[in-house]
């Protein structure tokens, strides 16, 4: 068994901004639809847990991932939403995330 | 990507996939193309209709369903995890998904989660389930909220 990325330094500072991505992976996994190739901003770091994409098929779920909670504003998640202020929290894993300017989309 | 939310709600089938299978993981990129399938329980965004608000009683077995569930995922038996829980409720047929109750959606996740693992085979639960019918005299109360 591996351990990975459990002591390292969290890749995303609290503050910044990361883009959920959409690793078009099928089963159980913990990103909703509406989120992904949004943008959001790290509010807080929620440590190294097992991967529940592995936990749900009776595996071990390691390496283990570094979680983050992320904010968004739900004007970019739905279209012709009214209100600029709202906001939406989530956690998600580290692999499903890039920086915010990763690449040009 | 702009009006993702809009892509998504659009011609989105779903792709009545895959059988759990222990151990490989099921998960894989799908081919391109095919884009990303919705599981039954990603339902942000989705039109709902009215949230029906009508509180249902607790029943004694919904109780015994929780503490048998927590006690197959002990730290001692670490039978259960809450993922495969989850995974095994989201892999439902569709109907099914929707038209199980809260707690009818979790006893069939806990027989396929233990006949997977080989704990228990789908005919021994069969079997016990005839013969509690019999005796109940062919009552069916499973379906009971």
């Amino acid at each position: 068994m591996t351990t990975m990325q459990t002591d390292n330094k969290p890749r995303f500072a609290l503050g910044s901004r990361a883009r959920v991505r959409d690793l078009g992976l099928s089963g159980h996994v913990r990103v909703p639809l509406y989120v992904r190739n949004k943008l959001g901003v790290v509010v807080d770091y929620c440590g190294p847990r097992l991967n529940p994409e592995g936990l749900a098929y009776g595996e071990d779920g390691l390496p283990k991932r570094d979680l983050y909670l992320l904010r968004f504003r739900q004007a970019d998640l739905w279209p012709d939403y009214p209100n600029q202020t709202d906001t939406l929290m989530i956690e998600i894993y580290d692999h499903w995330l890039e920086p915010e300017d990763a690449d040009a989309r | 990507m702009t009006g993702c939310v809009e892509v998504v709600l659009v011609g989105l089938e779903q792709v009545d996939c895959h059988k759990p299978r222990i151990g490989l993981g099921n998960r894989g990129i799908l081919q391109q193309g095919i884009m990303f399938m919705r599981r039954n329980n990603d339902l942000g965004g989705q039109p709902a209709g009215k949230i029906d608000r009508t509180e249902v009683p607790i029943q004694p077995w919904h109780q015994r369903l929780d503490a048998m569930r927590r006690v197959l995922g002990d730290a001692r038996r670490r039978l259960i995890t809450l993922d495969e829980m989850r995974r095994a409720m989201e892999d439902l047929p569709r109907e099914q998904y929707h038209g199980l109750s809260f707690f009818n959606r979790r006893v069939t996740a806990v027989e396929t989660i233990l006949v997977e693992k080989g704990v228990v085979s789908r005919e021994e639960v069969d079997r016990e389930l005839a013969k509690i019918m019999r005796e109940a005299g062919g009552a069916d109360d499973h379906d009971a909220d």
